[in-house]
Formats: structure tokens, C-alpha cells, sequence
């Protein structure tokens, strides 16, 4: 809190990159409050496109809350604070979501490898949510929060490369090495090559 | 080698898109903005007093402490009574308490956040003045008024909240829509024997407002638009 509240900026609320800066001499914790708040909508929202559980959601949007509190001083002097806030909860869903698949894998009982739930769950149709996330999860983080800041936010390569802290060239060349990767893993469930359209690229 | 092409949708953009859909349920929002709300309090809340203080004092001499023989047996040292203050803290922070804390901000973070996203506010009076604009006064709600205590009136509808700010002492009684969460009237008392400060007098006033259209959903998003 101000020394003196009356002396205190009162900042636009949400007013894009100077929302962090012109705080800089007020609480911390209201210029933390006012960066997620600003941007609660969009980051539950992110995390949830990734994790698609209620649970793995709420632990997701608590390291990523923990993660922006740490790093607040960082994300005052970042080139672009949304870009910043929006990789850190991809990357808090990604690792849930990681961390769900390999618990997952473990909990497996060997009865059900051994008998006829494998052959019953082979017949069925596959989840192609469940595909999808678990390629997203094996691929190398960057990649993966280059891929989905691409695919899923349309953002521009530059704002990916700030997010990642890498040049736009290595941005480029994440998103380009996780899409040669989801279309091996996933070839089953796009479009072949040879069947896109003529503008596809 | 870099994929410098307009990039239009390549296919597997295209199944990412469709597979993970932007579809947040209401439900689960709600309670992702619950866990906000809770992390935003506990952070304003929770983590203070002596023995909070007494405890980050402590965790900070502990990572200063390196090397040395003396300096091993003070990081030691300063390891035990963290310890020691963590189990305090669990003592002192009983659920009872944190829940009572949290519930006494819960309100003014919810009239905090409604105001903040109302586009324009109309109050009578001196009101508008002392008050300025909606942000302006969704900053002193939340980060300026101390927060006395909250009731709801026999109808249900409104909760009646009492702040006090630490500026000129000035007490704002707050009747607040329970379904907006914006404020219908706010009455402002000034301390026995005080002067008007820059913010006016005391006075009763009953405020209008005008908020971003249903379209805009129940949380909208203010994120400036990113540069594509």
C-alpha cells in the first residue's frame, strides 16, 4: 500500500503493457491482482483448452498463479506482459497434463494390460482429445508452447518469440519442428498431405 | 528451413483447433475464478501478522546464510525456528480464521471487480466527485477503504457493506446489488469534529450505472489485444 493512498496512481484498469509498469511504486500485491484479473478470463480459459479436467484445471491455474507471483518483477519489465502470462499457464497445463498422462501409464493395473480391457479399449472409437493432448505432452515444452500459442491464440510469431524468450527464427522453428512431430503422431487423424487444399502450407 | 510462408491453417493447426475447442464450461469457470478470487485473498491476507513476519525474516537470513562453519550453524539455527514458525503458523491459521478473512474481502473483491468493469456510473450529488471514475473508485474499494464488515438486508438482494478510509477517516456505507455487485447508494460519514477534505463532505447518494452489454460474457476479458 502507498505511503499515501491519496498520492497513489490510479490506474485505468486493464490498460494493456503500462497496467504492470505504472504500479511499479504501489502494492505488490495490487499490481499482482490487477495482472491476473486482467487477464483471468483469458488464462482459465487457455489452461482449460490444454487440460480439459476440472481438477488438472484447478492445479494448472494454481502453479501458474504461483509462477506469476514469483516472477512479477520479470513480467513488469517484459516486452509483452500477455504473451508472458499466457505461456506461463501453458506451460502449467502442459505440465499437469504431462504429469496426468505419466500417472496415468503408472496406475495402470497389469491385470488390465494382461486381459481384455486392452482388446475392449482397442475396439473402442479412439478419444481424439485424449491423442491430441497426449502428443501435445510429449513433445519438447517449447515446442509445445510455440505450437499451441500458434495454433490455438493465432498469435504472430514475434509475440511467441517474446513469450519464449528466443529470437523469431528459433519461434519459427519450434512451431515448425512440433507440427512435423503432431503430423507423424497424429497422421491418423488430419488430413493427408496430398489431400489439402492447394493454399495449405 | 523456417517456415516463413503466410502460413494461412496448416491441417494439423486445424485438428489441435478442433480438438481442444474453446469451450470452458460455466460451472468449471466459476470455480477457477473462485480459486482466483482465494489466491488473491490469501496473498492480501493470509500471509501476515508477527509470526508471518517473524517467518520471512527468517527464510530471508536463511538464504543469505552460506559457507562457513559459524554461517552453517546459524543456517541451521535459522532452518529450526522456521520450522518451528511454519508449525505456529498452522497453529495460528486455523480454518475458522482464514475463513473469516476470506469472506470479509470476499465482497469488496467482487464490488471491486464489477465496478472495475462497469462502462460508465452516475451518482447523485457530491458523490461523483469524491468517487471520480468507475476505475477510481474500484481502486479505493479495494485497495484504499479498509473493509469494516458486510450484512445482507432481509430482502436478500442487498448487501450492505462498511468501509472506512484511512485517508481523512471518512466511513462509506455501501448498499450493493447482490446480483450486480454494483453499488445502489452510498452514503459517506465524515469522523466527529473533521473538516471536508479535497473529497467533500459527507453525503448520501444514489448511483446508476451502465455496464458492458451481455455479449461481452460473464467474465470478460479487458486483455489489450496482442500485436499480431
Amino acid at each position: 500500500m502507498p505511503e499515501n493512498p491519496g498520492d497513489a496512481a490510479v490506474a485505468p484498469a486493464c490498460s494493456g503493457q503500462d497496467l504492470v509498469s505504472q504500479t511499479v511504486r504501489a502494492d505488490r500485491d495490487a499490481e499482482f491482482a490487477r495482472l491476473v484479473l486482467c487477464r483471468q478470463s483469458r488464462m482459465l480459459r487457455t489452461i482449460w483448452r490444454v487440460v480439459r479436467d476440472p481438477d488438472l484445471a484447478q492445479d494448472a491455474l494454481q502453479d501458474a498463479l504461483v509462477t506469476l507471483w514469483r516472477k512479477l518483477p520479470a513480467i513488469a519489465r517484459h516486452p509483452n506482459p500477455d504473451a508472458f502470462v499466457l505461456r506461463v499457464c501453458l506451460d502449467a497445463a502442459c505440465d499437469q497434463m504431462r504429469a496426468h498422462l505419466r500417472r496415468r501409464r503408472r496406475d495402470v493395473p497389469l491385470d488390465d494390460l494382461a486381459g481384455s480391457n486392452v482388446a475392449q479399449a482397442a475396439a473402442q472409437e479412439p478419444d481424439v482429445r485424449d491423442e491430441v493432448a497426449r502428443a501435445i505432452g510429449r513433445l519438447r515444452p517449447p515446442q509445445a508452447t510455440a505450437i499451441l500459442l500458434r495454433a490455438l491464440h493465432e498469435e504472430s510469431y514475434e509475440t511467441i518469440a517474446r513469450a519464449l524468450g528466443c529470437s523469431e527464427v528459433t519461434a519459427r522453428v519450434h512451431v515448425l519442428h512440433a507440427r512435423e512431430k503432431l503430423r507423424i503422431w497424429l497422421s491418423h487423424l488430419h488430413v493427408p498431405r496430398e489431400k489439402r487444399r492447394p493454399d495449405d502450407r | 528451413m523456417t517456415d516463413r510462408s503466410p502460413d494461412p491453417r496448416p491441417d494439423i493447426d486445424v485438428v489441435l483447433q478442433t480438438a481442444l475447442p474453446d469451450d470452458l464450461p460455466p460451472d468449471v469457470e466459476a470455480r477457477l475464478d473462485d480459486q482466483v478470487e482465494r489466491f488473491l485473498v490469501n496473498r492480501r491476507y493470509a500471509i501476515r501478522g508477527p509470526v508471518a513476519a517473524v517467518t520471512g525474516w527468517l527464510a530471508s537470513v536463511r538464504a543469505y546464510v552460506r559457507g562457513g562453519i559459524a554461517a552453517r550453524s546459524l543456517h541451521m539455527a535459522a532452518s529450526a525456528a522456521l520450522v518451528l514458525c511454519g508449525i505456529a503458523l498452522h497453529a495460528a491459521g486455523r480454518p475458522g480464521a482464514f475463513a473469516a478473512s476470506v469472506d470479509r474481502v470476499k465482497d469488496p473483491v467482487a464490488v471491486w471487480r464489477a465496478i472495475d468493469r462497469a462502462a460508465v456510473m452516475r451518482c447523485g450529488g457530491a458523490a461523483t466527485a469524491d468517487l471520480g471514475s468507475p476505475a477510481e473508485f474500484a481502486e479505493r474499494v479495494y485497495w484504499q477503504w479498509v473493509p469494516l464488515g458486510s450484512t445482507i438486508d432481509a430482502t436478500g438482494t442487498t448487501a450492505v457493506l462498511t468501509f472506512r478510509s484511512p485517508r481523512d477517516g471518512a466511513q462509506y456505507r455501501v448498499e450493493v446489488d447482490r446480483r450486480s455487485m454494483l453499488p445502489r447508494r452510498i452514503v459517506k460519514t465524515l469522523p466527529r469534529g473533521s473538516k471536508p477534505t479535497g473529497g467533500g463532505g459527507a453525503y448520501d447518494a444514489v448511483c446508476r450505472w451502465e455496464t458492458p452489454g451481455p455479449e461481452s460474457g460473464s467474465t470478460p476479458d479487458r486483455s489489450p489485444s496482442v500485436a499480431r
